[in-house]
């Protein structure tokens, strides 16, 4: 864009400003005083992250310190006491132990997670409440065998009687599920 | 003698030797930019206080990118002296001025009609000047008179430079049509 000439036009500014009053001498001590309270340093603008890094820092522990105290201080699931028994009790397909079921910890976790801890009895109640409530019906049926408790070493295979635990519970569901199949079945035909 | 870098430091560090540097250096430009524009001296040197109080306080702002310091601080000055004449006159378009506006012509009459170097016309473009808005009277001042370059006027007026060469021809064919009726 080129500037145009309009020499007229020029020329009627320069003579309207060339008159142009000159700043006061002491135009920049009167400034000063207009304006006391110019700091003579400025704040430290780098201490505004590091403050608000401290305090996200300061709020961040507040936090976790806060969940570390509403953390229950035992917790069934980790705190399983992964040292072997010295003694365990032989247990036929058919019958389970409440003892033999609380003495197979779920040993996956436990040593998995911790290192061995010593067993505590408040441990040990809550974890064989929650195995009872699963094999309800196994019990009551325990309840009615003669059983003979033999003692062996300690054996060397902890899995074993879990795994036969497993298998008679699942058998025992198929049993069960065939004959209430059966039941609707023989219903269904009388009704017809 | 200190460049502006150093001096835009020294105010960022908060030194006064650097503010009064920088008002030694710039304060005449500012305030002859005020005085065109307002009448009494006394609201000029206000108006030139506000402008560099404002000028040490956002400092920080200030890109050597975008602008030189000189005209940094010429644009904090005409938003202050245009707030402060809107505050005490409000200007009233006249519907003549409208009239003005239908009127195309080309450039050249423009050019033409505005060089005559008739001492008459010269004369009456000074009193017609007075009676231009302060938005537009900034924008001759800035272009003609202190040779500023439209870039540098956009970024002082906040407007784009096609913008304003719109303005400028628009401000040109008022004063020319003005003079043809006089």
């Amino acid at each position: 864009m080129t500037t145009p000439k309009d020499s007229d036009l020029r020329e009627a500014l320069r003579r309207k400003y060339a008159d142009t009053p000159q700043m006061p001498a002491d135009f920049i001590s009167r400034m000063h005083q207009a304006s006391p309270d110019t700091p003579s340093r400025p704040m430290r603008r780098w201490l505004y992250p590091i403050s608000a890094v401290a305090v996200a820092a300061s709020v961040l522990l507040l936090i976790m310190l806060n969940i570390g105290q509403n953390q229950p201080k035992q917790n069934p699931v980790f705190a399983e006491d992964v040292t072997k028994p010295e003694l365990t009790v032989q247990a036929t397909p058919q019958t389970i132990t409440q003892t033999e079921v609380v003495a197979q910890p779920v040993a996956t976790h436990a040593e998995e997670s911790k290192p061995a801890k010593k067993h505590r009895k408040v441990q040990k109640t809550v974890h064989k409440e929650h195995v009872l409530a699963e094999a309800e019906q196994v019990e009551a049926e325990q309840a009615e065998a003669d059983q003979e408790a033999v003692y062996l070493p300690k054996d060397p295979d902890p899995y074993r009687l879990a795994v036969a635990q497993a298998q008679e519970i699942r058998s025992r569901g198929e049993q069960l599920y065939q004959e209430v199949a059966q039941i609707i079945s023989n219903s269904k035909n009388i009704d017809q | 003698m200190k460049s502006d870098s150093q001096i835009v430091e020294s105010v960022k560090s908060g030194r006064r030797e650097g503010q009064d540097l920088m008002v030694s250096r710039y304060g005449q430009e500012i305030f002859a930019l005020i005085a065109r524009l307002v009448s009494n001296a006394m609201d000029a040197e206000e108006l030139t206080q506000d402008t560099f109080l404002k000028a040490f306080s956002n400092i920080a702002s200030y890109d050597p990118r975008q602008s030189s310091l000189s005209t940094w601080l010429c644009c904090i000055a005409y938003r202050l002296t245009i707030d402060f004449l809107k505050r005490r006159r409000p200007f009233i378009v006249s519907i003549e001025d409208t009239e003005v506006w239908q009127t195309d012509l080309s450039e050249e009459q423009l050019e033409a009609g505005l060089s005559t170097g008739n001492e008459e016309r010269i004369q009456k473009l000074e009193l017609l000047i007075d009676d231009l808005p302060p938005d537009d009277r900034m924008l001759l001042t800035l272009h003609y008179f202190e040779n500023r370059t439209l870039e540098e006027c956009s970024f002082i007026m906040d407007a784009t430079p096609h913008a304003l060469a719109n303005r400028l021809y628009r401000i040109r064919k008022k004063l020319y049509k003005k003079l043809q009726k006089i």
